[in-house]
């Protein structure tokens, strides 16, 4: 056994660095022991109780000095134990300069002191402490964005009355969603600046709408998420109508789009009501919902995710709305000759979807119903088409990945895409199954690099079933990390049918089942 | 839109020309020397002992001066000189004015009580937070014995052995065996055992003002005083005011908290919580040392049993 050690004179340690270290190096093979301290007299005391103490090296130490014991097999562990060491405490160093330059507060309050010029907050943390984090930042003045779930209701209710009451936003619990003067929020996307303000209360629905408004040329002012319970009775879409009425006030935003899944009755009736009150144009979607209403109030009702999106833009743009609905009645009625021609090319008779988007899996399902009737899914639009084994598909089957059940323990389905990938392969060993539809979302807190896990799942679903159709549509914008023109063309490269919108690709996919059904 | 006015960076932010936002009263002026730079921090040194700079306000005590908004990191790592008069902090060329920066208050002020009060609630809270949050190879472990297989190798389990002696000492009033045991001991530049006998003295202190108890502050202060000379200057400084009952403002804070916050409602949680973390976040394991110090000391003379008893007991029984 070999005692080396050395003094590293006036180096300075943090205790967690220095027991960092000493982790590190003590679970090195080859080494017995080591003591990796101040040179406080207590310390070196402590050291030459373990047999560590060398006293020509020690002895001359004192408490602004570094000590340094070794106790290994043979004096080549102790050499490379050494590099390691100084490695290490490198990489600490490097880590804190990193630190350095960049200012972290520890405390909300530390954060509004360093930052005076802030107005909003972003709360992550766990559900259980996210309503109370809220209210301090409320209580701040601040906007608030709760990405958090799990929120209590009644701690929803009582932030939201106070931030109305206050004039502040509260957006969420569970808003992954928001683009604020530009600035995206969690998973948001990367979009054209422009006069278009969203009021949402579904993330991918939002994320969809204003990457396909930044498409059609147009751009956003403020798009504001609500998180989904908003529009339920409980909470009465208070935050839903505070934002319409932020937008109406924002001399920047000159076309309000509205976006949620149905509201409960009264809220929708408040929304309408509030929609009569302002002056500027509004279109809007409640998925599933009764167009009528809104168009009673005044607003233009889109039927798709995406018609409301290009509707909104051509406002923007001071483009004609009957111009512009003749150009999607046009492009439906190609999507159906599009479908004439693939479908005597391909095997099977089932559709199955796999999304990673909750609202776009409800839009795919309202499209194919009115084509297919209603369709099996861990999230169906009529209950009695709920799926009794998620896992397992029957007939035509549309899941949604994002589900709590798919995603305890594993990150959501627009960052992992392994198990959606698996699915792929299983899917397409299904001989019954004619089409694979799926939605890929980009924008910042989607995976990085989308093709390189869809292009290998593609070519051996290909390679499995030469005939089956992949049809897919990317919400994300050209801006985004990820590039959407790249990944429409890799992902065309490797056989899928790449459709310019959720709409559209759920379009397609319904006549093609519909055709295949002779109806 | 009104209210959200844009904002050119929300994630992440530099600011420069900073200014003083508070003093401690313990900042005596004169001409001092840059004795060590680290993340945000310079310690700049007189005869008096060290004073340090830096830019987190939680870390204001008596001897510390915060500034605002941030301390620039190519000031931190360049500055020579550094001068303090009535007026003005000067550090190099960059001369900042003192006046209607916050003098530090460093002694604790409790308020008078018609009654002894129940601090279990209270104390129960920050053990639990302390022992979430606290490094492993803090001075928590005599809080907590699951802590102990972080002190794996021969050294780590002597320096253990100090520890528990050390408390153990602390808890039997035996304060020169734990000024033996504890001064000096520990990992990083102030050992953990002076950050440790620091809350001890706290928690005497909090202890006398609260339950009425008379703790032998002086015992232990004597034996501090005469061990004083073998400190690092830092710990010199830290257990020197310590001695002369001032205390870091989060620490301070803490306990004026504890007796006047109600524990019973959610606010009066929340607002505990933050002013504990506050103490925690001290140095690196700074805080947990001197939290774990102040929570064995404040239990042993109230009515709450630090996790301390229940394990030391086993451990004494062979267990």
């Amino acid at each position: 056994m070999v005692l080396k050690g050395f003094v590293k004179k006036g180096e300075y340690f943090d205790s967690v660095s220095l027991m960092i270290v000493s982790k590190e190096v003590n679970a090195l093979p080859g080494i017995a022991d080591s003591a990796i301290v101040m040179g406080t007299a207590q310390n070196k005391e402590i050291v030459r109780g373990a047999n560590l103490y060398i006293p020509e090296l020690f002895d001359q130490a004192d408490d602004t000095d570094l000590l340094l014991a070794l106790k290994a097999d043979s004096d080549k562990v102790v050499e490379e134990t050494l590099v390691k060491i100084d490695d290490l405490f490198k990489a600490l160093r490097n880590k804190k300069d990193e630190g350095g330059s960049n200012f972290s507060p520890k405390s909300l309050e530390g954060a509004v002191e360093a930052l005076p010029g802030a107005n909003i907050s972003l709360i992550s943390v766990a559900g259980r402490y996210a309503g109370r984090e809220a209210m301090r930042a409320l209580k701040q003045g601040l906007h608030v964005m709760m990405f958090s779930d799990n929120v209590s209701i009644e701690d929803e209710i009582k932030l939201k009355r106070f931030a109305h009451d206050k004039g502040l936003l509260v957006m969420g619990p569970d808003c992954g969603t928001a683009v604020i003067n530009g600035v995206p929020l969690a998973f948001a996307n990367v979009l054209s600046k422009g006069d278009c303000g969203i009021v949402a209360a579904s993330g991918t629905g939002l994320q969809e709408v204003m990457t396909i408004i930044s498409n059609e040329g147009a751009g956003i002012s403020q798009a504001i998420g609500t998180g989904g319970r908003d529009v339920k009775e409980a909470i009465g879409g208070i935050m839903f109508i505070d934002a319409m009425r932020a937008l109406a006030a924002d001399p920047a935003t000159k076309v309000i789009v509205l976006v949620s899944k149905p509201p409960h009755e009264s809220v929708l009736r408040k929304i309408a009501d509030e929609i009569k009150t302002i002056k500027k144009p509004v279109v809007g979607i409640f998925i599933g919902g009764d167009p009528k209403i809104l168009e009673a109030a005044g607003a233009i009702a889109g039927s798709t995710l995406e018609e409301t999106a290009v509707i909104a833009a051509a406002l923007s743009k001071g483009a004609s709305v009957d111009d512009c609905k003749k150009k999607i009645a046009d492009r439906k009625a190609g999507i159906i000759e599009q479908a004439k021609a693939l479908t005597p090319k391909c095997r099977g008779k089932y559709l199955r979807g796999l999304f990673s988007g909750g609202t776009l899996c409800d839009e795919t399902q309202l499209i194919c119903k009115d084509m297919i009737g209603y369709i099996n899914s861990n999230a169906p639009l009529n209950p009695e088409y709920r799926l009794k084994d998620s896992w397992k598909s029957v007939g035509h089957t549309i899941i949604d990945l994002g589900e709590d059940e798919f995603t305890v323990g594993r990150p959501h389905p627009m960052i992992d895409f392994s198990l959606r990938n698996k699915k792929i392969t299983d899917e397409a060993a299904d001989k019954d199954v004619a089409i694979l539809l799926l939605d890929l979302v980009l924008g910042y807190g989607s995976h990085m690099d989308p093709l390189s896990e869809f292009v290998p799942a593609f070519t051996e679903a290909k390679k499995i079933a030469p005939e089956l159709l992949i049809i897919c549509s990317i919400t994300g914008t050209d801006g985004d990390p990820q590039n959407r023109s790249r990944i429409k063309a890799g992902l065309e490269r490797a056989g899928a049918i790449m459709m310019p919108s959720n709409a559209a690709a759920s379009e397609l996919a319904g006549n093609i089942i519909r055709i295949l059904e002779g109806k | 839109m009104k209210g959200l006015s844009p904002y050119p960076c929300p994630r992440r932010c530099r600011i420069s020309s900073p200014r003083v936002l508070g003093i401690g009263a313990s900042v005596l002026p004169g001409e001092y020397r840059v004795y060590a730079r680290f993340h945000a921090f310079i310690d700049i040194l007189t005869e008096a002992g060290i004073v340090g700079i830096t830019d987190q306000a939680d870390q204001a005590g008596p001897s510390t001066i915060i500034l605002s908004p941030d301390l620039p990191s190519d000031l931190v790592s360049t500055v020579q000189s550094v001068s303090i008069t009535e007026t003005a902090l000067s550090l190099d060329s960059l001369v900042l004015p003192i006046e209607g920066a916050q003098r530090y208050r460093e002694t604790l002020q409790l308020p008078e009580l018609s009654m002894p009060i129940d601090l279990q609630p209270a104390l129960m809270l920050f053990q639990k937070i302390l022992l979430s949050e606290a490094p492993e190879k803090s001075m928590a472990v005599v809080l907590d014995h699951s802590r102990i297989s972080a002190f794996s190798g021969n050294f780590d389990r002597i320096m253990l052995q100090h520890f528990l002696d050390g408390a153990e000492a602390c808890w039997r009033e035996e304060y020169g065996q734990a000024v033996a045991s504890l001064l000096g001991s520990g990992y990083g530049l102030t050992p953990s055992g002076d950050d440790f006998l620091c809350g001890v003295l706290f928690g005497m202190h909090f202890a006398n003002a609260t339950n009425r108890k008379v703790c032998p502050i002086h015992q232990l202060s004597t034996h501090l005083r005469a061990a004083l000379p073998t400190c690092s200057v830092f710990s010199r400084t830290f257990l020197d005011h310590a001695i002369a009952g001032r205390w870091p403002l989060a620490l301070r804070d803490a306990a004026e908290a504890i007796l006047s916050v109600d524990t019973t409602t959610p606010d009066g949680q929340t607002r505990l919580e933050t002013l504990f973390r506050r103490v925690l976040a001290h140095g690196s394991t700074s805080g947990s040392d001197l939290a774990s110090g102040f929570i064995l000391t404040a239990g042993r003379y109230s009515r709450f049993s630090p996790s301390f008893v229940s394990w030391h007991k086993e451990r004494n029984n062979g267990a």
